[in-house]
């Protein structure tokens, strides 16, 4: 394709508006805006500009036979990341072709190599669909400057797809044809190679809500267009209208290449913070301060300890000033000077919340000479820390100015240590017993027949805790109504079908007992924890599984080491092992490191589901109020052609604390994992209260991420 | 697909159905999304609270403890406060809906239980604010949507508006009006003191946060 001279001029005069004017430029009030792949950009082509740091997208973006969702996140200031699902209608209608419609997943990756200065604009280098079979893959350069408060314009040159029309020639040689291979590879070949064309957009911020947006687009949409016909791409330029109606929400309404109207709306998030601003939730009781020692010497008398039974009706007592809180103690041990308790948190996200409520109740509850509070959190029954207060600067902190910091100097967290001699606990709790039923829904992605499937049902689950640590739990479900039944195409598995059957699993294993096992959870001494679990440990894999893991507490390092022993459970939810016969035994030692600016590392290298050897590294940002955000790929000796679609196992996982989108305090948190292609190579095994996730929170990281809310 | 008749029963069973159990951690979240969904309706049919004197004299003549009515105007919320602990020269005071306010000698220092709390503060005495006369620093401390703690610092100034007579719950009240002019980077706000008999805070506006604004306090019960 060449360009028309209209098109040259119109180009020249967008190229010249930025240049010409970017003199003028005056700060980055026009927030950046995202286009239809779901990245920041004007309608169909991309933007110089970045997203504010930690800002999650979703996107959806429609015309004529294209549709577009995508997943964005802001990872750093400067990189962010995409996720797309690409539908294309009308695939087959003139060429035949095997889909209907023609689905695909795509990654992008930008880096922003300058930011927007008075005169220097926000330059970023773009890879569009770097991954894979590359039906989007497009690299390039776009340049945006803020001409004025309401005015930018963005120009740039794509390669690729993006340098498909109004070529101005290739100028680091020919692009080679991509192989695809068994996808899931890095395209490195074809990047900046073969033709390269420019591309210009201008957006207009009529005011805060409206904003108006033309573009001229380097995209020929050649598959589209040239070889299937799916529609006309009568024109380079395109147009659109946005609408803000929330901070959260944006949509448009665009008039598309000349022949094709587009819709699309943008969902934003931002990890970093809550929108509700401070958590609810009722108020704590007061510090209750002691009486003076000389005015009242004998509230100070450490006597009381020689009193028979004075364990439970303290601990009783403070459990009375924690009953709003969903946080209770289940251990008392005393001396005349110290209390240890040990409790159980079951409502604050910030787990520092839990523990300053614990302290400011057994301020109001425990005699005068006690001045050493030490208040271990449980997890699963099991010690997780021990945090050492002293009372006196409880009572003098409680207003002073900047209390947490103050505080927090003050606090000492270290390992459980050992128990405090006649540690006694709460006859009432154990055994206990708890049950729930709830609705689940369970969904399947990109199965080649439908972008999306969801079963929803309901799930009994039952926890009967014997004793302090020991734990019996199951849990069955009952699909209500769904579409997991219908299978997706059948491939052609090279591995014992560990996780690929899953839509077996799915559509038969209903009713189905997802899981009925037995843990053992405990702190083995000094900075090593346990964990054994028995049973149907989850819904494809029964047998044991057991863990240690060295996590010192104010490290921001710990090593685990798993071993499991499992047999591959019948595809009909029963407890049946007979249809596979299939038995293995996996295990792996794990690395984990939580960097300073809240990155955090994890490497797993040992043995997997399906008998293969290899490793895992996994990779999240992590924010204070609870978001993670992140990536893992694992790499066994399972060789591309026998993992299948995807050469390899990788995916991106996504955590956002309820507590983030309600404003009020709760540990339960939205966990996705999406896998573009789910294989059998490298997965493993899913069992329940894996150490390092559940214990991290109540040591020194996890405590700090939240202390603000210690006085909350 | 789905067929489309049982989508109305698919969104019927996920909205409709909020768990139920004793395993609290487990309902948790079908129990959060139960009552925003009813929040989100009972929000609509809800009509602003209606300004004006929400009791009568008759109705606290049954209470024989000191009490406070704490009104959020730009909330359209109001509760009634009662003395609940002591530290130091901090009162707390507490509402049967479990939200406190702190006060030092009648200036509010700290909120708790209502969502952006004003964690700790620092500014004038009440002898300082009773003169009517000064310039001085206030922060503010808060937390933010990640928890971490924001200090905002206002240069405030105060200003004596003279003798101004005031009805409190149907009771006519001469006092002397004082003004707290405050601005920062964060913004600007005013607090208003009422005082009787020297430095008896008879009413105040004060402010919880830049973004929710300020208290209405009325002391509608003295000593009970």
């Amino acid at each position: 394709m060449t360009l028309t001279a209209l098109h040259r001029r119109a180009l020249f005069a967008l190229t010249t508006a930025l240049v010409g004017f970017s003199a003028h430029g005056a700060g980055a009030e026009n927030r950046a805006t995202l286009n239809f792949y779901g990245v920041s950009g004007g309608i169909d082509m991309p933007s110089g500009e970045s997203q504010p740091d930690g800002m999650l997208n979703i996107s959806t973006g429609h015309f004529g036979p294209i549709s577009r969702t995508t997943l964005s996140f802001q990872v750093s200031p400067r990189i962010s990341a995409s996720f797309r699902f690409l539908g294309i209608r009308k695939f087959g209608d003139v060429v035949p072709s095997i889909f209907d419609v023609y689905y695909d997943r795509s990654f992008d990756l930008r880096y922003q190599v300058l930011t927007e200065g008075k005169y220097v604009p926000a330059v970023t280098i773009g890879f569009q669909d770097f991954v894979g079979t590359g039906i989007l893959s497009g690299e390039y350069i776009a340049a945006t400057k803020n001409l004025t408060p309401q005015l930018k314009v963005t120009a740039g040159l794509g390669w690729g797809r993006l340098g498909s029309y109004g070529s101005i020639g290739s100028p680091f040689g020919d692009r080679p044809r991509i192989d695809i291979g068994k996808g899931g590879n890095f395209n490195f070949g074809v990047w900046f190679k073969g033709e390269a064309a420019p591309f210009a957009g201008i957006e207009y911020k009529i005011d805060d809500r409206w904003t108006v947006k033309a573009e001229y687009s380097s995209d020929n949409y050649e598959i589209e267009t040239v070889k299937r016909s799916t529609f006309d791409r009568k024109s380079p330029f395109n147009f659109g209208v946005e609408y803000q109606p929330y901070d959260t929400l944006r949509v448009g309404a665009y008039y598309m290449y000349g022949d094709q109207f587009g819709v699309a709306a943008h969902l934003y998030m931002n990890a970093k913070q809550r929108p509700m601003g401070g958590v609810g939730g009722p108020a704590p009781n007061a510090v209750e301060p002691r009486p003076n020692r000389a005015a009242d010497p004998d509230a100070w008398s450490p006597e009381w300890v020689t009193q028979d039974g004075v364990g439970p009706v303290l601990m009783t007592s403070i459990n009375k000033f924690l009953a709003k809180d969903g946080v209770f103690v289940e251990a008392i041990g005393y001396t005349g000077s110290t209390v240890q308790v040990r409790i159980r948190n079951t409502r604050y996200d910030a787990e520092a919340q839990a523990i300053g409520r614990v302290a400011r109740a057994m301020s109001q509850v425990l005699p005068a000479s006690v001045e050493v509070f030490e208040i271990i959190p449980l997890v699963n029954g099991a010690a997780a820390s021990k945090v050492t207060i002293r009372r006196t600067d409880l009572e003098w902190l409680e207003f002073a100015p900047d209390a947490a910091a103050q505080m927090r100097d003050r606090v000492l967290i270290t390992n459980p240590g050992r128990r405090i001699d006649g540690l006694t606990y709460d006859p009432e709790l154990y055994p206990r017993f708890t049950w729930a039923l709830t609705p689940y829904n369970r969904v399947r992605l990109f199965d080649q027949r439908a972008p999306f499937k969801i079963d929803v049902g309901l799930r009994l689950a039952g926890r009967y805790e014997i004793r302090p640590g020991m734990v019996l739990q199951g849990a069955v479900t009952k699909k209500v109504i769904g579409n997991l039944d219908d299978p997706p195409p059948p491939i052609d598995a090279k591995l014992q079908p560990v996780r690929s059957d899953g839509d077996l699993y799915d559509a038969r294993a209903d009713p189905a007992l997802e899981s009925l096992s037995f843990a053992q959870f405990g702190h083995l001494g000094g900075d090593l924890y346990g964990r054994v679990s028995i049973g149907y440990l989850e819904r494809m894999f029964g047998g044991i599984s057991a863990e240690v893991l060295w996590k010192p507490v104010d490290r921001r390092w710990a090593l685990g080491a798993e071993v499991n022993y499992v047999a591959q459970r019948d595809t009909n939810g029963g407890l049946g092992f007979s249809e596979y016969d299939y038995r293995v035994a996996t295990g792996h030692l794990s690395a984990y490191y939580a960097f300073a600016n809240g990155i955090h590392a994890q490497v797993d290298v040992g043995r997997y589901l399906a008998g293969d050897v290899g490793a895992t590294l996994s990779l999240q940002r992590e924010f204070s109020n609870g978001w993670r955000v992140g990536a893992f790929a694992s790499k066994t000796n399972v060789s591309a052609e026998d993992f299948g679609s995807g050469s390899f196992d990788k995916g991106i996982k996504l955590e956002i604390p309820f507590a983030w989108g309600t404003g009020q305090p709760t540990r339960k948190k939205a966990i996705t994992i999406i896998r573009p292609f789910g294989r059998d190579g490298g997965q493993r095994l899913e069992v329940d209260g894996r150490l390092y996730d559940s214990l991290r929170d109540y040591q020194a990281s996890g405590l700090d991420e939240q202390w603000g809310r210690f006085w909350k | 697909m789905i067929p489309q008749k049982t989508v109305a029963v698919l969104i019927a069973l996920m909205l409709g159905l909020s768990g139920c159990g004793t395993d609290t951690d487990a309902t948790a979240g079908a129990r959060l999304t139960g009552s925003i969904l009813k929040g989100v309706v009972g929000q609509r049919a809800q009509k602003p609270v209606v300004a004006g004197p929400p009791t009568t004299q008759a109705r606290l003549a049954q209470f024989k403890t000191p009490m406070i009515m704490a009104e959020l105007p730009t909330q359209g919320t109001f509760t009634f406060v009662v003395p609940n602990g002591v530290n130091g020269d901090v009162e707390t005071w507490a509402s049967a809906d479990d939200k406190t306010i702190s006060f030092r000698q009648g200036i509010v220092v700290a909120t708790r239980g209502y969502g952006p709390d004003l964690m700790q503060s620092t500014g004038p005495t009440i002898a300082q604010v009773s003169s009517g006369v000064g310039r001085f620093e206030r922060v503010y401390y808060y937390l933010d949507g990640a928890d971490q703690t924001q200090r905002r610092v206002f240069d405030c100034m105060l200003s004596n508006l003279g003798p101004d007579t005031i009805t409190v719950v149907e009771r006519q009240h001469t006092t002397r009006h004082i003004a707290e002019t405050c601005t920062g980077d964060s913004g600007r706000f005013t607090n208003e003191y009422w005082f009787q008999n020297g430095t008896f805070l008879r009413k105040s506006n004060q402010l919880l946060n830049i973004e929710w604004g300020h208290f209405v306090l009325s002391r509608v019960i003295d000593n009970g």
